[in-house]
């Protein structure tokens, strides 16, 4: 009995993580889900720190559609995946302006920016 | 022609250096740098790169190269970025990914990890003891599988952690690297760490490092607690539950410089409610008063000279028993059961470390700790008192041989003297263990690692050996094998270790003199991390075996009104399989599940036995979800236990007997925290279906009568529980970076 509900509650789990592989594994499966189209960008976003980091990231990640995101605080490269079915770059860039964080030529809103704290405040340091 | 020569060669020199660099790559752990092989080398906005050779070594174009930003970087490490100027050898030092997330604030980390060392090694975060509102170390490790907590008697409410189903007391509990949980203090120790002191902990199963002495045999835990430097300005957690058990901890550090700095923590808990749910006319839980202050100074010149020292003191009041017994009296007589227990301790440890400036890494490091640990009180008609009074010293030396190999070697001192009086009965322990130790860490590249180590420790005239060996073998970049093997021996304190007797009316036979209890273990690991569907997770797989070779074992089972301890004959085993796995199945939600077999057991004149209150199976599931601003935050915690083989009371009259397995049963946990900038309030639930033992007392209507048994525990005492609480911090001003 133990065994069976033991067995049963990893079988369920397994279920859950193969479920998933499953959808990655034939993106094209038009049968349940609709297409995927599922696209990697990069862009420059200012920043200065750790603390800049997980803002950037969070931002963009926290949005439906993002799969992955990595903001390098030494190249200041965001790399974002995500499925241009659900989301656009241009909705990505958006978020992290409003984030308060510089996006390429484009710059945050002031309102945005004074609320970042002071190890981030990127356009007042030599960086 | 001279001069047309040297113009020639000059030209061609500055012609080179435009055009190619060299350099080296080191990893970085710890304060050691150590080549790093197969490191990827590439300018910025660029698709130019190489990578390091196998002594770290690489050599790179610049020809073309307008961004003149040069990177190293490795998988599981921080980037390094230089700006090639006019240089033509550049060093680039990685950060291991673990290294990182310990410089950088509590926070940030992840809340369970298993760090790259050779040494399987689960690191519990302060950020994972705070999905859990946890009282103490005690209470630390309900979401992690490897670690059991069980209950020892139904009375004091004293609990002990098993690793591979092997009682706590095989398990070597570090307070920051230093043996202070031993002897007396290993019946309540893990009361006395309060869990919001606590900024990690590591769990390690098998014997682990030599180091750290020759106790460790099932499994080696070191709990570190909050670095003064790092910590809040002030902390302050509040805690209450719907029995009025009420927690504060009132935290404070100071930093004097960047060279001083000090933690002041003080911690009380009460409780004083006398509840008995299940009516068998005994407190479920014992009330008690527990006061804990701790005081943490640490120095570092940041030129290599480090020291830290700490100094403690504990006071706990707990009495259990009937709930018609004056709990203002010090003795208790036949009219009712009650039991107390005094508890005064003061702890004095540190550790303080220079590293000898030079071209290769060595440094010296001294750990020291001297303790004074009384207790006194009583148990029914039985009086109890014990003092222990230990000293312990270690001194390492630690140099770096070559590129791949790292010495560790020094010696260690402990001694203990300590006596027990329990009714007639008195035991005493005096020794004094002089050892040493010398252990390799060889480390060529992320492929292979290993550290093996042996010790000599003198006990009574008489030599141990305990050599230990751990072997980590990537198979890929996503899984690694490890393979330890080891021996441990310790002497053990039958009072201490099974507090359960105490509050029992067995009697105690002691046969013959108790023997060093030694043991073999050998360990396999398998670890694997995945990505599906961008999300992350991991697998494990762990097998174990111990073998005794002595192993003193309390016979509960031939007579049920009395308990032997003897030396083992024959050979004692205990044998675990867990599996594990997390996935991330959102991307802010996090699952877990495990599973673990257990199986522990002896033989008695050629029959196997297992051994009791031990779980053969238990399994544990928890879902974690936090949403994206960090403002609300839900834990649940499901955990099945299946049964428990009890202690045989056939021998009893028949209104005395007891089933011969207990029945497995299931509790499940939930906790929401709900977080503004400096305040997070937490509210939750334990043993949502109020899962209870009935009946976890034998002769609980005769407390004096040869049958009176409290050692019967095997689920839960306490019922539902709804608790809430905060946590307020003021941090200091935000780090320079």
């Amino acid at each position: 009995m133990k065994t069976k509900c033991m067995l049963l509650l990893s079988a369920l789990f397994l279920a859950g993580l193969y479920s998933h592989a499953g959808n990655n594994a034939a993106p094209g499966d038009t049968l349940k889900k609709q297409k995927k189209e599922i696209r990697t960008s990069e862009f420059p976003v200012r920043g200065n720190c750790g603390q800049c980091k997980d803002r950037i990231e969070k931002s963009a990640y926290r949005l439906k559609g993002v799969k992955d995101v990595s903001w390098d605080v030494d190249t200041k490269i965001f790399t974002v995946i995500y499925d241009a079915v659900k989301i656009s770059e241009g909705d990505i860039r958006e978020a992290i302006l409003k984030a308060g964080h510089d996006v390429g030529e484009k710059l945050a809103p002031d309102s945005a920016y004074s609320l970042l704290p002071d190890c981030c405040k990127y356009r007042d340091r030599k960086h | 022609m001279l001069r047309i020569l040297l113009i020639i060669l000059l030209l061609n020199t500055t012609l080179f250096a435009q055009q190619s660099i060299h350099g080296m790559v080191y990893e970085l752990s710890g304060e050691k740098e150590q080549p790093m092989p197969l490191a990827n080398v590439f300018w910025v906005n660029s698709s130019v790169g190489t990578t390091t050779d196998s002594s770290g070594h690489f050599m790179i174009s610049s020809e073309g190269i307008t961004d003149k930003r040069l990177i190293a970087s490795f998988m599981g490490y921080e980037n390094d970025t230089v700006l090639i100027d006019r240089q033509l050898f550049v060093k680039f030092r990685l950060k291991g990914a673990l290294m990182l997330k310990e410089l950088k604030i509590t926070e940030e980390r992840d809340a369970t990890m298993i760090s790259m060392k050779a040494l399987k090694t689960e690191i519990i975060t302060s950020k994972e003891l705070r999905k859990a509102a946890c009282c103490n170390l005690g209470e630390s490790f309900t979401t992690n599988a490897s670690v059991d907590i069980t209950y020892k008697d139904a009375v004091s409410g004293s609990k002990e952690i098993q690793v591979l189903g092997l009682s706590g007391s095989y398990t070597q509990v570090l307070t920051e690297n230093t043996p202070l949980i031993t002897g007396l203090g290993l019946t309540y120790g893990l009361n006395s760490i309060p869990g919001s002191q606590v900024d990690a902990i590591s769990v390690v199963k098998g014997p682990g490092s030599v180091i750290f002495g020759h106790e460790s045999i099932s499994g080696m835990v070191n709990v570190d607690l909050k670095d003064p430097s790092k910590a809040d300005r002030l902390f302050i957690n509040g805690y209450a539950d719907q029995n009025l058990r009420k927690e504060i901890n009132i935290d404070k550090a100071f930093r004097f410089s960047d060279r001083l700095s000090m933690l002041l923590s003080a911690h009380a808990d009460h409780f004083s409610a006398k509840t008995d749910l299940n009516k068998d006319g005994f407190l479920d839980m014992p009330v008690l008063t527990n006061i804990n202050v701790l005081d943490k100074w640490k120095f570092d010149n940041n030129k290599g000279l480090f020291s830290q020292n700490s100094v403690k003191y504990l006071y706990e009041d707990r009495m259990g028993g009937q709930k018609t017994f004056d709990y203002s009296m010090d003795h208790a007589d036949s009219s009712s059961y009650g039991q107390k227990l005094l508890t005064r301790r003061f702890d004095f440890y540190g550790r303080t470390g220079y590293v000898i400036p030079s071209a290769k890494f060595r440094s010296v490091g001294f750990q020291y700790a001297a303790f004074t640990h009384s207790q006194s009180g009583f148990y029914g008609m039985r009086s109890y008192s014990g003092i222990q009074d230990n000293i312990y010293m270690r001194l390492i030396y630690n140099t770096e041989i070559n590129s791949s190999n790292s010495l560790n070697a020094g010696f260690s001192y402990n001694s203990t003297l300590q006596s027990e009086k329990f009714d007639s009965l008195s035991i005493n322990k005096n020794e004094a263990i002089p050892g040493v130790f010398a252990e390799n860490t060889f480390r060529k590249n992320r492929l292979i690692a290993f550290i093996a180590g042996v010790r000599a420790d003198d006990y009574k005239g008489k030599i141990f050996i305990t050599p230990r060996a751990n072997v980590k073998y990537s198979l890929s970049e996503k899984t690694d094998l490890r393979f330890s093997a080891g021996t441990g021996f310790r002497t053990s304190s039958i009072l201490s270790e099974n507090p359960a007797i105490l509050a029992s009316n067995r009697k105690i036979t002691v046969a013959g003199d108790l023997k060093p209890e030694q043991a073999v273990n050998i360990g396999l690991n398998l670890n694997h991390s995945f990505t599906i569907s961008y999300r992350k997770g991991t697998a494990g797989l762990d097998l174990y075996r111990t073998v005794f070779s002595n192993k003193i074992i309390p016979d509960y089972d031939t007579n049920p009104t009395e308990v032997v301890f003897s030396n083992l004959d024959g050979k004692a085993y205990s044998d675990n399989l867990q599996a594990e796995a997390s996935y991330k199945v959102f991307k802010n939600a996090e699952l877990k599940a495990a599973y673990k077999y257990l199986d522990v057991y002896s033989y008695r004149g050629g029959i196997k036995i297992p051994q009791p209150l031990v779980s053969k199976n238990r399994a544990l599931m928890s879902f974690f979800y936090k949403t994206f601003d960090d403002k609300w935050s839900v834990n649940i915690l499901a955990q099945w236990f299946g049964s428990k083989r009890l202690p045989s009371t056939l021998n009893n009259p028949p209104e005395y007997h007891r089933p011969l397995s207990s029945p497995s049963y299931a509790t499940f946990n939930m906790q929401f925290t709900r977080s503004w900038t400096t305040t997070e309030v937490y509210l939750g639930v334990e043993n949502i279906l109020d899962f209870r033992q009935k009946d976890p007392i034998v002769s609980a209507g005769n407390p004096y009568g040869p049958y009176f048994d409290t050692s019967y525990v095997w689920g839960p005492l306490e019922g539902r529980k709804i608790y809430a609480g905060f946590r307020f911090r003021l941090p200091y001003g935000e780090e320079k970076q």
